[in-house]
């Protein structure tokens, strides 16, 4: 079978929004990266001949897949279909199930690398044109009908992360400083308190009015769609010498001369500023004390925040557009914008720091290595000019140094939602052999950057549900006295399931097992547990994406549940060794 | 108690926690590291665990710190400057390491069989320095072997360097008395004296060293290397050949570099050694098997990679010993090896049994709950079960009990005995209760008839397929409860299913949940 029938048989399990199911075709579509058009054409030709209710969950699994498998660029090969693909699901599913899609929708916005869209500018506005108008979100139209609570929030949440991501480049972008705190405290209060409509219009304006303010962010993409993104100035230079602190100041910042991002001095100017300081946000008792007096007091802030600039009116759109047009042209003229923008120069840039680190005259001897060399800790950051959002961990500014950074975030990102859910039955894994380790070769794909683990998880992931599924699919016969017949599982104390085996063709209990005559659930008797181990296993290689052909046995040694002694599993039964019964 | 510290450049912060304290810190202004691991921006990081570290910083910076501490201050007299400049030296021959393989080897490697010809591919002058460190007890060894292993690991040049822990009395990456080496590729936070050097890998996903590593190990079981000389020394070497079989393949952590810490009693002249005369035989010994004499034959031994740099930390006696023990070396080696004085940190505190005891158990625990780090919170699921100790092979580490080389006739050297171990049958319930709470080492010996393994066979000769070196480090248990009438055992486990091997070797380690 081909990959695109096998793929889209696959797709027929994908019948309710089951994270296991999705993370399962998730990885079967890592399996099959190498052909990625067939598995995209699978789930295209799936998705249309959907029923409306099915839809949601595959076009959950087109967002793992893309998110997910950002290395293999998914997301290429679906921009053809997506528009489509989501537009008629949301013409066609039922209101709950459409807030869901506008939430999906919104998290594609910014879901590409670089908090690019993830399916690229065309297709992000085809969609967001039927939510928004002609224009898409960021067309001015007022929307025919109020926006939902939960529209509002993740427009807010995308807004707030863009900026966050923003700040993490340039840490002293008071402007988005300022932006970022005046959105989490909406979020804040839109999340704690019941805002009413008319309000929640407010915000979403309001919201709307800072997305459609210009300043340049990480991530902003030209109107072309396929433009690198742009590094902006660091704002804070921009607007050091205002003389009153004024809404308009802040969207009319006056071109400066370009800084070097990683010069500490403008960082200690912005913050001693007291000007600045006038206009840094309240501070943080204020957003806490916020959502005990939702309603009334939530007009007064969104004022208080206008006021003070962090917030523009919702209405001054010519005014912005404006500004916008003053600040974006002189930092696309900047030097330094060409500079960064030149990213073909990978491998020169390895080659000068080599060549300076040659050139260095250190001598192994005793006195030479207590010679103070100044500057030189300098050869840790010059080249590795960005710095991950979440941790320390530092990035070229060049192609590959990107790619390894959307991916090293991504990896932040799955963790970060793994932590989220509890990472409840997280374990030690076993050491590896000697056998393995030896060969456990780093190599210089992207891949291993993502440490050796993040593909464990996921193939063990893939092993558990394999296995679990081998359980449920085992069955006995239904016993042909009535008695016996109504009997429970001794575990659960429920009873069986009985299904007509066209196999067997006879009735059979599925998910049973029958162990010296009693009949249990398959999966309540692997997990009961059981006493005095017996048989020496292999030990399960850790080595994650280098997958070396495993038995059987060796496939069970890491399946994640509990107490298992299971010497051989098969469709029909599963036998027990060692345990106390024999 | 929020307060700000200001620490001027090329200074650093130091601090030192008690038992129960916990600190909480972060960069507010300015660059700084721990131990060469950069400080993010505005990330708090929680310090605990007795531990004593300093901050640097080379361009000056600006800390919050929240919480107490037993000492606290800034000084302006550290070793950063030599220990940058050997990084910087180390750097440079990692540069030409990686551009004398890219010119001897431009077909791809094909790590899994050894093509006609592949072991030519090893060219001597792809290797990175090897750096073995030196000194005495609390002078720093473990500071300093991080530092360089961070600060080579944050170059963004993608080095693997591998890190060989000899010292089996703080485990490293795993529980103590274990001997293991481990590749690193991202530097690795210092919050805790339990996992300075990061903790071996989890089912779940991780991003720092806090969960991802990939250890190699053998079971010394004991804490000092002076309990069982000849044992050390047989896991020394083996450890070393390990590390040849994957150097020879790796040719990304060859150009990388091995930095090896040592426990304190290298630098005891008589540990280790059969007589009086002979002195410092633990250091000449780890010397002499950290040569790559596994490399393939085909090479000679003159251009095997070897130890490079010595490096004595801060003890002028030793560092002329180890000037006169260099002369007593074989001429190749001696001729290559550079020994190096560097300044021992004033920061550096004396610490006692008790504290190194806190700090194993400590290990032992993490190993099973994990523990949690700034990066990815981390708590673990250990598995608790009951075993039959007749199924169990339980085996201990031969004491070294052969008469001293003086004993035996003139001319006549000792041949290494070909078992190291002693099964241990608990055959009495008091024997069998000596088990509680003791550290089980879970080893495996590859299937003989596994043709995978034919490498593994190749540097075992004829020896006893039952050898200690030749056995797999698999995991850890603890014996939690023994039923002596039963006789059963009820263990934990890091990992639910069945155990990877029912060999364990037990020594002196214990651990209980208190």
């Amino acid at each position: 079978m081909d990959v695109y029938s096998f793929y889209k048989q696959q797709l027929g399990t994908l019948n309710s929004n089951q994270k296991h199911l999705i993370n399962n075709l998730t990885m079967l579509a890592r399996h099959y990266a190498s052909t990625p058009n067939q598995v995209v054409d699978a789930i295209h030709d799936q998705i249309s001949h959907l029923k409306p209710h099915y839809r949601l969950p595959v076009l959950y699994l087109i967002d793992s897949i893309c998110k997910n498998l950002a290395q293999f660029n998914y997301a290429h090969y679906f921009k053809p279909y997506i528009a489509k693909d989501w537009l008629e699901s949301y013409t066609l599913v039922d209101g709950s199930t459409r807030s869901k899609l506008e939430e999906l929708v919104i998290t594609w916005r910014n879901g590409g690398p670089y908090g690019t869209p993830l399916f690229g500018e065309q297709a992000q506005l085809e969609c967001e044109e039927r939510l928004y108008g002609n224009g898409g979100w960021k067309s001015s139209i007022p929307l025919s009908y109020g926006p939902s609570r939960t529209l509002v929030v993740s427009e807010l949440q995308a807004a707030l992360e863009k900026r966050k991501l923003h700040l993490q480049y340039y840490p002293f972008d008071e402007k988005v400083k300022s932006h970022v705190h005046a959105l989490s405290t909406l979020e804040k209060i839109l999340l704690t308190t019941n805002v009413p409509p008319d309000q929640l219009n407010q915000i979403y304006e309001r919201v709307k009015s800072m997305t459609n303010d210009s300043t340049p962010l990480v991530g902003s993409t030209g109107a072309g769609g396929g433009a690198p993104p742009i590094p902006p100035l660091p704002q804070s230079q921009s607007q050091a010498p205002p003389p009153l602190p004024t809404p308009a100041i802040i969207s009319t910042p006056t071109p400066t001369p370009p800084v070097q991002p990683a010069a500490p001095i403008p960082v200690l100017a912005a913050q001693s500023n007291p000007l600045l300081q006038s206009l840094t946000p309240p501070p943080p008792s204020t957003a806490n004390a916020a959502p005990a007096q939702p309603g009334s007091n939530l007009s007064g802030l969104l004022q208080s925040l206008t006021a003070s600039g962090l917030l523009k009116p919702g209405n001054a759109t010519a005014p912005t557009a404006a500004a916008g047009n003053g600040s974006t042209t002189p930092t696309s003229l900047t030097p330094l914008t060409i500079n960064t923008n030149t990213t073909s120069d990978d491998s020169d840039k390895e080659k000068q720091y080599d060549e300076a680190v040659l050139a260095l005259d250190i001598v192994l001897d005793n006195n030479d290595i207590l010679c103070p060399r100044p500057n030189l800790d300098k050869l840790f950051y010059d080249r590795l000019t960005i710095q991950c959002p979440q941790c320390p961990r530092r990035f070229g500014d060049t192609k590959s140094g990107k790619e390894q950074l959307g991916e090293h975030i991504d990896t932040h990102f799955r963790i970060n939602r793994r932590n989220k859910e509890g990472s409840r039955g997280v374990t030690r894994s076993w050491l590896i052999v000697l056998r393995d380790w030896m060969n456990d070769v780093a190599d210089d794909s992207l891949a291993s950057q993502r440490g050796p683990m993040a593909s464990h998880e996921d193939s063990q992931h893939a092993q558990q549900m394999e296995y679990r599924k081998k359980l449920e699919s085992s069955s006995v016969p239904v016993p042909i006295d009535a008695e016996e017949a109504a009997q429970l599982c001794p575990i659960c104390k429920e009873k069986f399931k009985s299904e007509f085996s066209e196999e067997d063709e006879e009735w059979v209990w599925v998910n049973a097992t029958e162990d010296q005559g009693t009949v249990y659930h398959a999966t309540c008797f692997n997990d009961r547990g059981i006493e005095g181990m017996d048989g020496v296993g292999q030990a399960s290689s850790v080595l994650g994406k280098r997958e070396r052909e495993g038995s059987t046995a060796s496939l069970l040694d890491s399946v994640d549940s509990k107490k298992i002694a299971l010497d051989d599993v098969t469709t029909d039964s599963v036998k027990i060794e060692g345990g106390d019964d024999n | 108690m929020s307060r700000v510290v200001t620490v001027p450049a090329l200074n650093e912060f130091r601090l030192e926690l008690d038992v129960s304290q916990e600190l909480s810190v972060r960069l507010v202004e300015g660059r700084a590291e721990v131990n060469g691991f950069e400080l993010s921006l505005n990330k708090w990081s929680t310090l605990k665990d007795e531990l004593r570290c300093s901050i640097y910083t080379w361009t000056g910076c600006k800390l919050e710190v929240n919480g107490s501490s037993l000492v606290e201050y800034t000084s302006n007299e550290t070793p950063l400057i030599s220990y940058l400049n050997l990084h910087l030296a180390f750097e440079q021959q990692r540069i030409r390491a990686r551009n004398a393989h890219s010119q001897h080897a431009p077909s791809p490697e094909k790590p899994n069989e050894r093509l006609p010809g592949y072991a030519n591919a090893v060219d001597p002058a792809s290797s990175a320095y090897r750096v073995m460190v030196i000194g005495q007890e609390d002078s720093g060894k473990s500071t300093l072997s991080k530092t360089l292993l961070n600060y080579a690991a944050r170059t963004g040049k993608g080095w693997t360097p591998i890190f060989v822990n000899l010292d089996p009395s703080d485990g490293g990456p795993l529980p103590p008395g274990t001997l293991s080496a481990t590749a690193y590729s991202t530097s690795t936070q210092t919050t805790s004296p339990i996992n300075a050097f990061g903790s071996s890998s989890t089912s779940g996903a991780a991003l720092d060293n806090s969960a991802a590593l990939i250890p190699q190990a053998l079971p010394y079981a004991h804490a000092s290397p002076a309990r069982n000389p000849k044992v050390y020394k047989v896991l020394a070497e083996a450890l070393a050949r390990r590390l040849d079989m994957r150097l020879e393949r790796d040719a990304k952590a060859r150009s990388s570099g091995v930095f090896i810490d040592t426990p304190a009693a290298f630098s005891s002249p008589n540990v280790g050694s059969d007589d009086k005369s002979s002195k410092y035989d633990l250091i000449k010994h780890a010397l002499h098997v950290f040569n790559g004499g596994g490399f393939p034959r085909s090479m000679s031994t003159a251009d095997n990679p070897q130890v490079d740099v010595l490096l004595v930390i801060g003890h002028e006696k030793l560092y002329i010993e180890m000037q006169r023990l260099q002369s007593s070396l074989d001429a190749s080696l001696a001729q290559k090896l550079k020994i190096l004085k560097v300044p021992k940190s004033g920061g550096a505190v004396e610490t006692d049994d008790a504290y190194r005891s806190r700090i194993q158990a400590g290990q032992i625990k993490s190993f099973f709950y994990g523990s949690m780090s700034n990066l990815s919170d981390e708590q673990l699921s250990p598995q608790s079960m009951t075993i039959k100790i007749d199924n169990l092979k339980v085996f201990k580490i031969t004491e070294d009990k052969v008469a001293p080389s003086s004993a035996l006739p003139i001319g006549a050297s000792r041949v290494l005995e070909n078992t190291q171990l002693e099964r241990v049958n608990f055959e009495s319930s008091s024997q069998l209760l000596t088990l509680v709470h003791s550290l089980l080492y879970l080893v495996k010996w590859p299937d003989a008839n596994d043709v995978l393994n034919k490498h593994a066979k190749e540097f075992e000769g004829d020896l006893d397929s039952k050898d200690l070196i030749r056995a797999d480090l698999v995991g850890f248990l603890i014996v939690t409860a023994i039923d002596s009438t039963k006789r059963t055992i009820t263990v934990l486990a890091p990992s639910p299913g069945r155990l990877p091997s029912l060999n364990a070797v037990f020594g002196s380690f214990e651990w209980q949940d208190t």
